[in-house]
């Protein structure tokens, strides 16, 4: 066990002493309008996507088969809210593309060709290492739709095929391994065998990339670390 | 003293909400403070960051809880965190067991956290309001690894989001570094998280993904 440190004593010299303020939360954008489609995107989006609790996955599938009915409708939706958030908001954009990867239907297709085409914007952070990458958040967003592709794709979806195969030439390497992962575990043995023939150079490496299960993965230890015995400094005068 | 500010984003996108519901319990609210390296610190989260507040989860500490809450309790049998079993179940017990300094600070706007190991881990404005929920539990299983000892050790590779050939990079999975740990984590909570959405998991499989292909030196060869 950590050592104890019970005492929430004022720290002499004012440690610690930042102060925040924060202003309110961004709304999401009502970019869908007041219609009863509109409503069940946002109600999903906004209340069942994240969800916790043990019933939460029931109640999002539940969602998801009713926008499922109205897919088209849900698809224009999702493409108006996306376009209407700004480039800062990479938690709503990924949720509404995650939306369309549950929701797994073929109207979806230009949808997610129109965001796998825009160019990622340069990095905003000045120490990405150490703050947020936001390429990685926009590379994020895209290896999503890659993979709602990659569902459509292997339900057979022509459309879906080709463009999952055309972003094997992304310029972005996460994007080109998701597509050549996705299209591997496909099982559209045309599909994988027009990949096999466009893969150049470097890239073939890819092939060798391989999803696996976690249970496959080499595992880590654990195990405390930590030296016993930290303690803070006396006070001195 | 260092005044800052942050505007805070959507609390669904980031499962702030969901979450927030259920942390505003006191008896989670004295588990957390006292197992997860706050108990000590109330100068560091007063202040707006939440400590005369813990349910707002607008504010850092609930945010922090939030993230506690999903490491303590996303594995079906939580209550069984052995070290020889799934990292899904100890994460929360090497977290607990390599942090007992949790300290808030400003940070400088979109730094996320730091470890000073053997010493403290400092959590900044981008841990808050940058990271999701299970974004935040990775960050405390990476600092936590750095807490014990093990830095980084190689330069991010050719094309890397988090500045190719600047160090802060792992050289490889069986390095066992801070990376790894972060992604096996998000790995385990795609494959098996509890209590969840399959949409919140799938989240974690892309972050762990971005983590695999950017933050080794050389590439394991492996995805989620």
């Amino acid at each position: 066990m950590s050592p104890p440190r019970s005492s929430d004593t004022p720290s002499i010299g004012g440690a610690g002493d930042d102060r925040l303020e924060t202003s309110p939360p961004r709304r999401p954008a009502n970019a869908g309008g007041d219609s009863e489609v509109a409503g069940m995107v946002a109600d999903t989006v906004g209340n069942l996507m994240n969800a916790f609790g043990v019933g939460a996955e029931q109640a999002y599938q539940a969602s998801l088969d009713r926008l499922r009915a109205r897919a088209p409708e849900v698809v224009a939706d999702v493409g108006t809210r996306y376009d209407a958030l700004e480039e800062d908001q990479y938690s709503e954009r990924e949720s509404l593309i995650q939306l369309l990867t549950d929701l797994r239907h073929t109207a979806s297709v230009p949808v997610l060709d129109d965001v796998l085409r825009r160019p990622i914007p340069p990095e905003r952070s000045a120490d990405p290492a150490h703050g947020l990458s936001t390429v990685g958040e926009e590379i994020i967003i895209r290896t999503t739709a890659v993979e709602a592709l990659a569902r459509l794709a292997a339900d057979g979806d022509s459309g879906a095929k080709d463009l999952l195969l055309a972003q094997t030439r992304h310029d972005t390497f996460s994007v080109r391994r998701a597509a050549v992962q996705g299209i591997a575990d496909s099982g559209d043995a045309d599909l994988l065998d027009r990949m096999r023939r466009e893969l150049q150079g470097e890239d073939a490496r890819l092939l060798e990339y391989r999803r696996i299960d976690v249970r496959s993965a080499p595992q880590a230890q654990g195990g405390r670390f930590l030296q016993p015995g930290y303690a803070p400094p006396p006070p001195t005068n | 003293m260092v005044s800052c500010s942050s505007t805070v984003p959507d609390k669904d996108a980031s499962g702030d909400n969901f979450y927030g519901g259920v942390i505003c319990n006191q008896t989670y609210v004295d588990y957390f403070w006292n197992t997860y390296g706050f108990a000590g610190n109330q100068t560091y989260w007063d202040d707006g960051f939440g400590y005369e507040d813990p349910c707002n989860t607008d504010e850092p500490l609930a945010r922090t809880f939030n993230a506690c809450f999903l490491l303590t309790y996303s594995a079906q049998d939580y209550e069984n965190d052995g070290y020889e079993g799934k990292m899904l179940n100890w994460a929360r017990r090497y977290v607990r067991e390599n942090n007992n300094d949790l300290r808030a600070l400003c940070g400088d706007g979109t730094a996320i956290a730091a470890a000073f190991a053997g010493d403290r881990i400092e959590l900044y404005q981008g841990f808050w309001y940058s990271k999701d929920v299970p974004g935040r539990a990775e960050t405390l299983v990476h600092e936590s690894r750095h807490m014990g000892g093990k830095p980084h050790n190689a330069t991010f590779p050719t094309g890397s989001v988090f500045g190719a050939g600047g160090g802060g990079a792992d050289s490889d999975w069986s390095y066992e570094g801070a990376w790894m740990y972060g992604a096996l984590y998000l790995w385990w909570f795609f494959a098996e998280g509890a209590r969840t959405t399959s949409a919140l998991r799938e989240r974690a499989r892309q972050r762990g993904n971005l983590v695999i292909d950017n933050a080794f030196a050389t590439h394991p060869g492996f995805n989620i």
